[in-house]
Order: structure tokens, then sequence, then C-alpha cells
């Protein structure tokens, strides 16, 4: 992967984190280290459906986020407005879906069996989102959309 | 809770059976935990730990600071 926008320059394959870590191996070694801790802390039981998603996302809600989070710069209109996280939230979820779907269709996979693997992802994507100290991107709604962007590249 | 607070037994089992689950989470994400992470993670467990002191102890080793290790946590 290289991104000239979320990854550290010259060869811009490392993404940017607030740990300022420059090395991918250093990243990925910090980053299942304090997801993991973060599992250990908080994730109640489940199976990785809806409601369990919803479960666990509620209780992110109570710890992590004080209360809206403002979106990030951009020439849209509609991300110049405040948006709550679970807004945000929301957006990341109906675009895994989407991309879900369609890649369900090319895949031949049952729904069961994709349903199960997006939870998954899902639960990565938003402890890396909101784990403290949240890696590797911040609360900006255009961050979030390049991460499913890169979540849905590299697991669907 | 406090950072030099340590978790009860029974809290120690149900963060272990999480911790169980997020190595399982970190396999298929294909960032498994290595030796290393798991050996850490055992000694928090053994150590009573508490989650912020875990946490502040992740972060500084990746940022390469030192860590103070003279202060004991261990439940008496």
């Amino acid at each position: 992967m290289s991104d000239p926008v979320y990854c550290y320059p010259p060869d811009h394959t490392v993404l940017k984190n607030k740990l300022g870590l420059r090395d991918v191996i250093e990243l990925e070694r910090a980053e299942r280290r304090l997801v993991t801790q973060r599992i250990s802390e908080i994730v109640p039981s489940g199976d990785f459906d809806l409601k369990h998603l919803q479960k666990f996302t509620t209780i992110f809600f109570k710890i992590f986020i004080p209360g809206p989070v403002k979106s990030a710069p951009s020439k849209s209109r509609k991300a110049h407005h405040s948006s709550s996280f679970a807004d945000i939230l929301k957006l990341v979820w109906r675009t895994c879906i989407s991309v879900l779907s369609s890649k369900i269709l090319y895949r031949g996979l049952t729904w069961t069996l994709s349903r199960r693997r997006l939870g998954r992802s899902w639960v990565m994507l938003i402890l890396s989102t909101v784990s403290e100290p949240a890696i590797p991107f911040g609360h900006h709604l255009h961050e979030i959309r390049k991460t499913v962007e890169i979540t849905t590249l590299v697991f669907f | 809770m406090s950072i030099k607070e340590i978790l009860t037994d029974k809290l120690l089992s149900s963060a272990r059976e999480r911790r169980l689950t997020a190595m399982h989470l970190q396999k298929i994400e294909d960032n498994p935990l290595d030796a290393e992470d798991i050996s850490m993670f055992e000694m928090f467990e053994r150590e009573g730990w508490s989650h912020e002191r875990r946490r502040a102890y992740i972060i500084a080793c990746a940022k390469g600071e030192t860590i103070d290790e003279s202060v004991s946590y261990v439940a008496e």
C-alpha cells in the first residue's frame, strides 16, 4: 500500500499514527498489543453478529467518546458540519455493507460467512479508531472513510 | 481505577478470556501476537496489573521510553 496523504514520506507506506512510529513492524506490534489490551478490557462476549456489535459499540461510546467530534476540512459542504461519532459509525457500517454486498455477488460467498468476517473486521476497525492512542487515525470523518476503504481492500 | 490498583482474580479471569479472543481476532487480521507479546500479557495477568498500567506500559514500549519498574503493583 502506498498513499501520499495517509502515509509518512518519503515512501508513503507506513500509515500516519499518533505514536509517530515510522517503521511498519513497530506500528503493527503497537497496534496488535493495544487492540488486544482494549479487547481484554471491555469487549463483551458474543458471536460478532449485529446485536453483538451494537452492544460493544455502545460500550465504546460510554468509555471513549465524551461528545460530538468535528469532521475534517473537506470540499464537501456536508463534511463541514460537525458529526456525532454515532453518525460516523453509521456511515462506516453502511459503506462496509455496500462494499461487502458487491463482493458477495462477485465471489459467490454466502451472506452468513461474509457477515461474520465483516463483523470481525468491524471490530478491528472500530478498535483501531478509538483505541488509545487511536491507531492509526483520529476521529475525522474523511480519515475514517479512508480506513474503511483500506479495510475493505485488504479483507474483501 | 488508579494506575496502581490491581485487578481481582475474577476480573483477571474474564480479562484473560477476552485476551484469548483478541488473540484469535488478531490472527484472523493477519497480525498475530508473537511469543514476546504473549509473554507480556501473561506477565500482566500474573502480576495483576491494572488496565491503565498495561496501556501505559505498552505505549511506553512503543515509544522506546524508559519504563519505571521500581514500584511494585503486585497484590500482597
